[in-house]
């Protein structure tokens, strides 16, 4: 499970201590499942000296299921928005995703 | 709350050469615009009561304002250094229009410059600039600055069906007013497909969808309207301003396709008490094509969406509805980081001054000019002209 942090239905992955509306100190922390949906992403193909090794590489935000918060993650397929992916590792820190479904609507691009 | 509305006008401009200028350090270019645009408003530099810059990438100095100053020996009354990204010259611009329409000061000399081609390598000119990046939600992941603004360009694709060749044509206007700029870094004509051709950066933006990396600095000359007639060029008068703040880190951003500038270019048109029709031209930021086609729509010169078909119907092109960059823009004129922007505020001037040379709008007499810093993060609206109605 990942851990979200939730105040005033307002929920991030970025552990804040105080709540961006009611001023309070977050304490609500949710378990969430490991996986969700391509919100956007891109295949970079022109990469920083320190992860030249892994490119080209996907680099997606993934909008959580059951939850309202998005978190950064490298995709290893190939992938398409609305895709369903699944947390395969966390490498370096980094989370490493993997696609598990395609999205349901068909696109034309 | 007091409006800025006619109560200053800029009457000085200045850019450096710009492009590939090995030969001047970022100070050297910081010290040769603030010159050149106090010889174009006809001041010495002890007119000069207030200074604002930004810092530099590749001489970075703490104490940057005081430092130019020094070099300058001027003894301003305001002085100090601002930091939003691309966005920074324009809200420098409203921060020195408050400035002294409060009275601190009466003529500010607003001066930004950087090296980002000859001053730094390349890897450290993209590391440099990817360091905005969340360290722990963005960095650890190798995004690159264009990958940042890739996400945005899919996101805008995915939902309302915007081609790559809508973004290319973005480019191509740009590099066709360039054509017509002999101070421009890239000249020469490109068309759709050169764009959708030429090396993928971050999928989906191409090489030639992404901004120059430049070195050069611009600067420009603010005081009183009452002042302002006294000079020796025509005043270009602030008539609207606002800044909107959504974000820092794309990552957190709330909407993908809708930016702060919805925010901005609504209280910089209230305080003009003008709106997107009334506009001869516009200066787009446009650090990547998909950049532009997002503020095209924030702006309201097209509803949401839209984008794309304003972009097919050529009116961003000299000629067209509403000529946009017609400098030639970050993709074509210069962009040498935090100060890129400015060169699309003194276009304007030059613009509006009937100055511009084979590019001029003909009978230009309003202009919006729009500046984002981060990844859509500040947004700043200045709306200028040569009237106050």
């Amino acid at each position: 499970m990942m851990k979200v942090y939730e105040c005033c239905g307002i929920e991030s992955v970025t552990k804040k201590v105080y709540c961006s509306s009611c001023g309070k100190e977050i304490t609500n922390e949710i378990d969430v499942p490991e996986e969700g949906t391509v919100y956007s992403y891109t295949v970079i193909q022109v990469p920083p000296a320190q992860f030249a090794h892994l490119a080209p590489y996907t680099v997606a935000l993934i909008q959580l299921k059951n939850s309202k918060a998005k978190v950064t993650a490298r995709i290893l397929e190939s992938v398409a928005i609305g895709d369903q992916v699944k947390l395969d590792s966390i490498v370096d820190g980094a989370y490493v995703f993997k696609k598990v479904g395609s999205s349901k609507v068909l696109h034309n691009s | 709350m007091e409006s800025l509305r006619g109560k200053v006008a800029i009457i000085g401009v200045a850019d450096t050469e710009v492009g590939i200028v090995p030969h001047m350090s970022a100070t050297q270019l910081t010290i040769d615009a603030a010159l050149k645009a106090l010889d174009d408003a006809g001041l010495t530099k002890n007119d000069i009561d207030g200074l604002i810059t930004c810092n530099s990438f590749a001489e970075p100095i703490l104490y940057h304002a005081e430092a130019m100053a020094e070099y300058l020996q001027i003894k301003p009354k305001l002085c100090y250094s601002v930091l939003t990204g691309g966005g920074t010259t324009f809200s420098l611009v409203e921060h020195a229009a408050a400035a002294i329409v409060a009275g601190l000061c009466h003529t500010v000399l607003i001066v930004t410059a950087d090296s980002l081609r000859s001053g730094l390598t390349k890897e450290k000119a993209m590391t440099s600039q990817a360091s905005t990046g969340h360290p722990q939600f963005e960095s650890i992941y190798g995004p690159t600055v264009p990958a940042l603004y890739a996400l945005i360009a899919r996101a805008h694709m995915e939902k309302y069906g915007t081609t790559s060749e809508q973004f290319a044509k973005i480019a191509v206007a740009c590099r066709k007013h360039a054509s017509l700029n002999p101070a421009a870094q890239m000249r020469e004509l490109i068309s759709v497909e050169d764009v959708i051709n030429s090396r993928m950066i971050a999928d989906p933006l191409h090489l030639l969808d992404c901004s120059l990396i430049s070195d050069g600095g611009a600067a420009v000359i603010v005081t009183s309207a009452e002042r302002a007639k006294a000079f020796k060029q025509d005043p270009i008068y602030l008539l609207g301003v606002g800044e909107g703040h959504h974000h820092e880190h794309i990552s957190q951003a709330l909407d993908f396709t809708t930016s702060g500038a919805t925010d901005s270019s609504k209280l910089a048109y209230e305080m003009a008490g003008l709106g997107p029709k009334d506009m001869d031209f516009a200066q787009i930021y446009d650090c990547f094509t998909p950049t532009v086609l997002v503020e095209l729509e924030d702006l309201g010169f097209c509803e949401k969406g839209e984008g794309g078909a304003f972009v097919d119907s050529g009116a961003i092109e000299l000629g067209g509805a509403l000529p946009i960059n017609t400098h030639g823009g970050l993709l074509s004129h210069c962009h040498p980081g935090h100060p890129g922007s400015m060169f699309a505020l003194t276009e304007a001037v030059k613009q509006l001054r009937d100055q511009a040379g084979e590019r001029q709008v003909k009978n230009a007499q309003t202009a919006l000019v729009h500046g984002q810093g981060g990844i859509m993060s500040s947004h700043t609206t200045l709306i200028i002209g040569r009237e106050v109605s």
